[in-house]
């Protein structure tokens, strides 16, 4: 009876620590996609940057042009696919976020004159580009967030803690009136 | 929610594949900058589909799934570029439908609907100013 309770017990022990390591596997799986993510938004938002602040006005410099809009292309490509990787695995309340946030960085990035040659710089995309891709990593940060364990529950009790009361102070009123 | 879903598979006589119908490489908004523009397809897939469907009261599909990737001036042209050349917003929200099958492609439909409200509101805009100005 002994030994067949220690069988058991060791049997459970076994079971949650495997169910545990395979949650925790697809768990560091999900992060290092999100990291993924992240590192490449940032290194399209520097290949953006470089590609908008060039002048191709002239129309002379069309290897280069047709280059650095192959590169975009790829990158927003591996953007894509990236993000599609992780994108099943959010919640469903974050993805309107994500997607619209996303969508408003391509726009910066491949939209306008995007491969149009004799195209002037673009500061205007200089400008908005970085800050762009910055919204759309915490974006995806906070949506991937999201997805641990009790996170609500954890968001509560934090918003509770940092409640304040907006109801007028009794006391201070009370001594107002005297 | 059903029968509407299963009304709109009723009406829907066309359903566009960009990657099998145009091309699994779409390119940039102009014609004249590369082949596989967003024109191109608008000129010669697009806008005749549509054009059969507000003649038919049916519903055209484009479906964005499938290809390399796309640029945000082709989906700006392709489909804002249809109010841009005579469809009213009225009848292209009544009679095309964009679908993303796949979580890829699904910010690229955002892209597109984007585009063709942002077009509407710079008519609306416009044609205001012009009222304004007579």
């Amino acid at each position: 009876m002994l030994l067949l309770s220690g069988l058991f017990g060791a049997f459970l022990g076994a079971t949650v620590t495997l169910f545990f390591n395979l949650w925790k596997h697809s768990r560091d799986e999900f992060d290092k996609r999100c990291d993924d993510l992240c590192k490449i938004v940032s290194d399209s938002a520097a290949l953006g940057v470089a590609y908008w602040s060039d002048d191709f006005s002239s129309g002379k410099e069309t290897v280069k042009f047709a280059v650095a809009e192959a590169h975009i292309k790829g990158i927003q490509s591996l953007i894509d696919g990236t993000y599609a990787d992780i994108r099943e695995s959010l919640h469903k309340l974050a993805l309107d976020n994500t997607d619209e946030v996303l969508s408003d960085y391509t726009s910066l990035l491949t939209g306008g004159e995007f491969s149009e040659p004799g195209r002037p710089t673009s500061p205007d995309r200089v400008s908005k580009i970085p800050p762009q891709a910055s919204n759309f990593i915490i974006a995806v940060r906070r949506a991937s967030r999201s997805t641990m364990p009790y996170y609500r529950v954890r968001q509560h009790i934090r918003s509770n803690r940092a409640r304040v009361l907006d109801m007028p102070d009794c006391k201070q009123t009370n001594a107002n009136d005297v | 929610m059903e029968a509407q879903a299963l009304m709109d598979v009723l009406m829907t006589d066309r359903t566009i594949f960009i990657s099998r119908e145009f091309s699994q490489f779409p390119g940039p908004r102009y014609e004249v900058h590369g082949p596989d523009s967003g024109e191109l397809f608008r000129i010669n897939i697009l806008a005749p589909a549509l054009t059969k469907a507000i003649e038919d009261s049916s519903i055209v599909t484009v479906v964005l799934d499938e290809v390399a990737g796309y640029g945000s001036s082709f989906l700006d042209e392709a489909f804002a570029g249809l109010l841009r050349n005579g469809f009213s917003y009225e009848n292209v929200m009544s009679h095309l439908r964009i679908e993303a099958r796949t979580n890829r492609f699904q910010h690229h439909k955002v892209t597109a609907l984007k585009y063709i409200e942002e077009e509407r509101k710079r008519q609306a805009k416009a044609s205001t100013s012009q009222v304004m100005h007579s």
